[in-house]
Order: structure tokens, then C-alpha cells, then sequence
């Protein structure tokens, strides 16, 4: 997603910039297209690798070998992506990951698209360290009396490392983890000189160096999982993998991934696979030197929050709050990984430092982690590690008596949302108290750009705060919601919150009242119906909502992957959903309901209530006084849940068959991360 | 990985086999077996290979294993799949490389179901490196 900083192009020329203008259109066109050929060049999801000058070497794969490979977009492209980095950088890989997920093959297959060499080499059973890095032979060429009766002959590593104009070399050392020891130790010497750029003392030969550069050499290890079926396999000494930029695969093809495969395999219709431009890293035609470091806007701020998150991920992987499950243990290291997340932003900068570094601690640090529930919890510490560009000082800050927002980074975003917005369109951890009198201990952050909020603001949207659970633990539903406020507006002359005619019994006696609580965490919501939506079918809305998304709240922004997916999901389905709408209204009212897009982007009629609630409660002012918006909510016959006429008899709630339509029916937008 | 462990014929099995990208593994229960499974591969057209390097010299091919391999069988089963395969030779410390053909092409491990099992134990995970297998 773009964020606030892609203004900052300080160290972006004028004359780039035109530049990058003329190609706008071709970028466009080539943003959808994850890999590209050049002449001279490959590039994997944007990450570009200039082609070896001389590629005609037994040694480099054969193109042809790799015509019916797929590039997936859950495995083989990332991989392509990660590797294709590690490469760029100069950093030697090591990437753990099930035998089913093609390792090998994809490292061969980018080889022989780039015409480098490949050296490999299974350490599975192999014991001797000479065979990698050479040995004295008898000389196959003695033919005359002075010629030598030995000579030393290069071994699998070293025929990788020697230099040769022109050539670019990949030595691949399969089975890593089952390695002999004394084998571990001397690769692990190799990558010390390859990191330094200095030379390999052959102390087999005892006499020679080797000259080494991690620009004509690339390293790659691969292996399978400790345990998990594969035997004879030790897990590594976590300080031997410091040296190592380690990459964790899923131990098998993930479902979907296998699904897509095997559907290439058969020739069958494929679903399309939605690349999204987040997948992508753009790597600089030129790195920044160090020099340019300082002068990134926003760099000292990410600097101590990356410190802070540096130190934040190696607590969470000493406490095994994450990583449990994996049986290869490892640690951030306090040196390495600095430097790479260095030469990554060095690589990659694109103008938005939020955005580069958040990279690359996906990249060095997410990357280590297998499950994706993991994964997430990482990301929500990335995303921390961000700079914010100041807004005008805000007129609340400093006043005497004045109460905190919440502590710490979040209180600064909240106050940033109250700038964009205004105070009376902001529910935070304060707001909620005052209304439900919950205390939020751990106030999750706001998921949206700056951008975004200001936004908002143009969309008449007000951003709130969801939790799911009352003051006293209880769940938020709507019968609580209702019992909570019903005696407080009492008490200030507020009225009710639900209309207490027959239609909330039906709710009441299914117990959907009981059961469906707000999804927890922020949310940006219309504070209207979206004005096209009304007198609209509910399948019709969708692509009201889905117009709003393109045209007005992404408009010239990436768009995040989870609606990019649900875009195309109902994209998909749309024209079988309208086909049999009138045939069977309770299964298409149940689709419909399911589909991504309507979980994204509708409320549920907990949250619809709870929205409408906290607004009424906090500004004095009920919103939706005479329309409706239709929910995600089925009640028990399947029917859509709509709700609204917020009047002074309280809400308002009734059902219909997905195929209805009325004039005071539309749908408020309410946008989740 | 799939494996086949049905009660089809080891000719059928065999016949699956042309333009595979994993190498077939035939498992003996026992030596009489192994011996009957051999002359099957032979009968079938199957030219026996006693060295790696030589394994795909013919289109049709078999190769029989046992404790005492050398681990070059295993890494040439290992790389059968990647499209490119670099046998090292220790003796002269040479390299062959060798990019499969896949079209009309079989190539299978013979091995019995005791030295598959010390191979196994020995972290030569053949079971898991080769594609379909059969056994009786």
C-alpha cells in the first residue's frame, strides 16, 4: 500500500522522474507480469538480475528443461522473488522446505534463465571435506618425465568459487543439514571470505588461494525439515545460521498451491492467479550509497523503531511466543541482521521508507517463520516500524488536564486519525470506555495510511474502534449492547437503542442477539448509505461498494492484497450468483454473505449497531434516521439482515431475500484490515 | 510424492512409467523376488545400468541398489527431477553433467526391501526421492 512518504523523492532526480512518466504505461502493463526477460536481464516480481555475459558452460541448466514449470503464486514466485534478492545482495541463502516444493528445480530453472553456472553438491552422506574443496589426484597428463606425479584438482565448492570472465556461478549445497561437522566448519569458512571478499585458503592444498567475490558466486543451501518424516537429519546450531539468510518453506505444497499445480498439469481452465502488486520489490537500477542513508526522510525514527522491533522479535522467538513448532531453532542476530536490513533499504528504496524497511523485515525476519499465524504476529510489530511524517501540531497536544488518547506509538496515530478526520469521527480506546466502560489494554494499531484517513474524510467515513467483549468480560452482543445502553441513555433521557416492536423478537428467539458480536478492531465506516446503493439488489450493491473501492478509496493506490482477492473472487462468481438468484434466494443470500468482499466491506448487524450506538452516545447526533443498510448478517432462515431508522424509538430491523429492493435500503461501507 | 501400492501388474506399473520426471522404485520382499523383478525389467526392454554416468545413455533403464551403493546413486535419483544432474566423480575430480530427457523416458531403482530399509537408515531417504514405486 502507498503511504504518506512516496511524497519524498529527495533522492529521486527530476529527470528520473520524467523518465519514470514516459514508462508509466508500460509498467502497467508490466506490473501484472511477475516475471520478465530481457536481453540482458531477468526480473522476479520486480527483482532484477542482469543475465551472465558468457553462459555457454555444460554447467548452465538448459532452458528447455523448465518449459512446463509453473509459477505459482503462493510457492515458486516468492521463492523466485527471495532468491533472486539473496543473489542482488550477495547473501548466501539457506532455505528449509519439504522435497515436494520443487528447491532445487527452481534455483536450476532461474539459472538457466540467467546463463549461470550451477555447482552442486549433497552433503547427505558425504564425509569428506576434500571432495568439496579439492584434493591432490595422480596427474592424468604426466607424459613426460618433469611433469608432475600429483597435481590438486578443484572439488565441487571450489570449482564454484574460482572466477572466470564473464561467468556467474551458483554452488548449491543440497541436504545442508545432514552434513558431517567438519564439513559445516569449512563451508562456514567459505562464507566468512565470501563476506569479507576475500580469498579461500586451500589448506588442502597448502599453498593456494582463491580469490572470492559474492558477485560472481551465489550460495544457496538447501534442506529438508528436522523430523517430519525425514530422516538423518540434526537440527542446526542456531550461530551457524547467522551466517545465513534463512527462508522457511511450508514442510508440503500448500493446498491451494497444489490444487492450481495440478490443474496446470492436466491443461484444465485455470482460475486466474490475482498477482498483487504487494508481491512485488522493486530493486534500484543503482543502490544508494551510504553516504545517501542519512538523508532518506524518516530514517532516524524507523532506525529506533527498528531497534525497538529488533529486539521485540528475538523475545518472541526466545520466549517461543513464536517459532514453537519448528524444530530448527534460530535467533536474530544482533550483527547480521542489521546489516542486511541495510543492504536491503540500500537495494530497494523506492521513495517510501515505510514501506522499504517494512520489506525488509519481512524478508530477514518473517521469512524465518513457518506458520502464518506467526507470520502475523511479526507483522503486527512490523508494522510498527514506521515513520510518520509530522501533522500540524494539534491543537489538543500539550493542553494542562488534557487526558492521554493511549499510550505510546498508537496515541500519536489516534491523534493523527483526529486531525484527518476530526475529533467527532474518531471512537478510540477513550471514546469506548466512556460508552461501553471498557478499558482496552492493548490498543491494536490503526491498519490505515495517513492517505487513507484523509481519505476517509472525503468519503464521510468515521473510524472506530470494535471490541467484542463488555467490561466485564462478557461478550459484546447485541442483547448486551442493548441492556448496557438502554439503562444509561435512561438515566440521561436518550431513549432506547432497539425499536421494541415485534420485529427485534425474531432476532431475540433465534439468538442471534445473543451470539453475534462485533469483529474486533478498527474500521473506517460510512456514516451514510453509499448514495448509489439504494433501491439496488444486494448483488447489485456489491458492485456499488466494489466501484467505491476502485474509483474513489484506492484510486491510484495499490490495492491491498485481501481485497484484491476478494475483488476477484466475486468477480468470478458474479454472473453465476445473478444467474440463479431467483431460483434458490436462501443459497444466494448464503453466498452472498460468504463472499470475501461482503465480509471486508459490510458490517455485521452487531456492528452495524455498535457503530451507530457509540456515535449516538459520543457526538448526541443518530445517524441512518431514515435509511437502512444492509448487513452481512443471515438470520436463521437465511435471510439478509438489514437495519437502520435510527428514530426516537430506537433501531430498526427486518430481513430480506437478497433479490429485494427499496428506496430507503442501500449499504454503508465499513472497511476492515 | 505418489506411490503406487495397488495390486496392478509390475508390467503395468513399468509401462507407467515412460517420460516420468522422478525415477521408479521397484521394491522386492526378497531375493527370489528381486531376481524375478530383474528379469521382468530385461524382458521388458530395460537395459541394466552399472554405472550412474551411464544411466542415461538408454531410454529405457534400471538400476539396482543396495546397502553398499555409492552415494552418487542417490544424488543422481535426488537431481533426476531438477532437469539438470552433475555426477562428481572422486577418482579424477570431474563432473559429469547430464540433462535428463524426459519424453518416452523410464528410468528405475531396483532395490529389496532389506537393503531399502538400512539405505533408509542410513538418512538415503529413497522412498522420499523417487516418484511412483511398486511393490508386489
Amino acid at each position: 500500500m502507498n503511504s504518506p512518504e512516496r511524497q519524498f523523492n529527495a533522492l529521486t532526480s527530476d529527470q528520473d522522474k520524467s523518465s519514470n512518466e514516459i514508462k508509466k504505461t508500460t509498467e502497467a502493463v508490466d506490473e501484472l507480469r511477475p516475471i520478465i526477460e530481457t536481453e540482458t536481464s531477468m526480473s522476479y516480481l520486480g527483482v532484477k538480475l542482469e543475465k551472465a555475459e558468457v553462459r555457454d558452460s555444460q554447467f548452465v541448466p538448459k532452458t528447455e528443461q523448465y518449459e512446463d514449470f509453473i509459477n505459482d503464486k503462493e510457492v515458486a514466485l516468492p521463492l523466485q522473488r527471495d532468491i533472486a534478492v539473496a543473489f542482488l545482495n550477495g547473501e548466501p541463502l539457506l532455505i528449509e522446505g519439504g522435497t515436494s516444493l520443487g528447491k532445487t528445480t527452481t534455483v536450476r530453472k532461474m539459472a538457466a534463465e540467467l546463463g549461470y553456472e550451477v555447482h552442486y553438491a549433497n552433503l547427505n552422506g558425504a564425509t569428506d571435506v576434500e571432495d568439496l574443496m579439492g584434493r591432490y589426484i595422480p596427474n592424468p597428463y604426466k607424459n613426460k618425465p618433469e611433469d608432475p606425479e600429483y597435481i590438486f584438482a578443484d572439488g565441487k565448492v571450489t570449482s564454484g568459487l574460482r572466477q572466470e570472465e564473464g561467468k556467474i556461478k551458483i554452488i548449491i549445497l543440497d541436504e545442508f543439514n545432514s552434513a558431517a561437522p567438519n564439513i559445516l566448519i569449512r563451508l562456514h569458512e567459505v562464507l566468512d571470505a565470501l563476506e569479507r571478499g576475500g580469498d579461500v585458503i586451500l589448506s588442502e592444498d597448502a599453498s593456494e588461494s582463491i580469490s572470492v567475490n559474492k558477485e560472481k558466486t551465489k550460495i544457496v543451501a538447501l534442506m529438508n525439515p528436522v523430523g517430519k518424516g525425514y530422516l538423518g537429519r540434526e537440527p542446526l546450531d542456531p550461530a551457524q545460521l547467522r551466517r545465513w539468510v534463512y527462508k522457511k518453506m511450508p514442510p508440503e505444497l500448500p493446498v491451494s498451491t497444489f490444487s492450481y499445480s495440478t490443474d496446470s498439469l492436466f491443461g484444465t481452465e485455470l482460475e486466474s492467479q490475482y498477482i498483487t502488486p504487494d508481491m512485488f520489490l522493486k530493486s534500484r537500477e543503482d543502490a544508494l550509497t551510504l553516504e545517501q542513508l542519512p538523508e532518506i526522510p524518516g530514517m532516524r525514527e524507523v532506525l529506533e523503531k527498528y531497534k525497538e522491533f529488533h529486539k521485540a522479535a528475538k523475545e518472541l522467538v526466545k520466549s517461543r511466543k513464536i517459532a514453537q513448532d519448528q524444530s530448527q531453532p534460530f535467533t536474530y542476530d544482533d550483527r547480521m541482521e542489521p546489516r542486511r536490513v541495510r543492504d536491503f533499504v540500500l537495494r530497494f528504496y523506492n521513495g517510501d521508507i515505510n514501506e522499504t524497511f517494512q520489506q525488509a523485515l519481512r524478508y530477514y525476519y518473517a521469512n524465518k517463520l513457518e506458520s502464518d499465524v506467526d507470520r502475523k504476529k511479526l507483522e503486527e510489530l512490523i508494522r510498527l516500524v514506521e515513520y510518520k511524517p509530522k501533522v500540524a501540531d494539534s491543537k489538543r497536544r500539550g493542553i494542562e488536564g488534557e487526558e492521554k488518547i493511549a499510550e505510546g506509538p498508537i496515541g500519536q496515530h489516534i491523534e493523527v486519525a483526529i486531525e484527518k478526520l476530526g475529533k467527532e469521527n474518531v471512537f478510540g480506546p477513550k471514546e469506548i470506555e466512556k460508552v461501553f466502560g471498557v478499558k482496552i489494554k492493548d490498543v491494536p494499531d490503526i491498519p490505515f495510511s495517513v492517505e487513507e484517513l484523509e481519505r476517509a474524510k472525503n468519503l464521510n467515513q468515521m473510524l472506530i474502534l470494535r471490541v467484542d467483549k463488555t467490561a466485564e468480560g462478557k461478550p459484546m452482543s447485541i442483547k448486551a449492547m442493548s441492556d448496557m445502553l438502554d439503562k444509561k441513555w435512561k438515566d440521561e433521557g436518550k431513549g432506547r437503542l432497539l425499536f421494541s416492536a415485534e420485529c427485534w423478537r425474531n432476532l431475540l428467539y433465534k439468538d442471534l442477539l445473543t451470539q453475534e458480536l462485533p469483529r474486533t478492531g478498527w474500521a473506517l465506516v460510512s456514516k451514510d448509505i453509499l448514495p448509489d446503493s439504494l433501491n439496488k439488489d444486494y448483488l447489485k450493491q456489491t458492485e456499488v461498494i466494489i466501484k467505491t473501492l476502485k474509483e474513489e478509496v484506492f484510486k491510484d493506490l495499490d490495492i491491498p492484497e485481501e481485497y484484491a482477492e476478494a475483488i476477484t473472487e466475486f468477480e468470478n462468481k458474479k454472473a453465476k450468483i445473478a444467474e440463479f438468484m431467483d431460483e434458490d434466494l436462501t443459497e444466494t443470500a448464503q453466498e452472498l454473505s460468504e463472499l470475501k468482499i461482503t465480509q471486508l466491506t459490510r458490517q455485521t448487524s452487531a456492528e452495524a449497531i455498535y457503530d451507530l450506538a457509540v456515535y449516538y452516545d459520543i457526538n448526541n447526533k443518530k445517524l441512518l434516521a431514515d435509511k437502512l443498510t444492509w448487513s452481512v448478517s443471515l438470520d436463521p432462515y437465511r435471510h439478509l439482515v438489514y437495519l437502520g431508522r435510527f428514530d426516537s424509538e430506537g433501531l430498526s430491523y427486518d430481513d430480506w431475500y437478497p433479490n429485494g429492493l427499496s428506496d430507503d435500503i442501500g449499504v454503508c461501507l465499513s472497511r476492515r484490515l | 510424492m505418489s506411490k503406487t501400492n495397488d495390486k496392478t501388474s509390475i508390467e503395468k506399473f513399468l509401462s507407467s512409467l515412460a517420460g516420468s520426471k522422478e525415477v521408479g522404485l521397484v521394491i522386492a520382499n526378497n531375493q527370489i523376488e528381486y531376481k524375478k523383478f530383474a528379469k521382468i525389467l530385461h524382458d521388458l526392454g530395460f537395459h541394466k545400468s552399472d554405472n550412474v554416468t551411464d544411466i542415461l545413455k538408454v531410454k529405457k533403464t534400471y538400476f539396482t541398489i543396495n546397502q553398499n551403493t555409492e552415494k552418487e546413486v542417490y544424488d543422481f535419483v535426488v537431481q533426476y527431477p531438477t532437469g539438470q544432474i552433475e555426477i562428481f566423480d572422486k577418482k579424477i575430480m570431474q563432473s559429469h553433467i547430464f540433462s535428463p530427457n524426459y519424453k518416452d523416458s523410464a528410468v528405475v531403482l531396483l532395490v529389496d526391501q532389506d537393503s531399502l530399509n538400512k539405505l533408509q537408515a542410513k538418512g538415503f531417504n529413497f522412498l522420499s526421492a523417487s516418484g511412483p514405486a511398486y511393490r508386489s
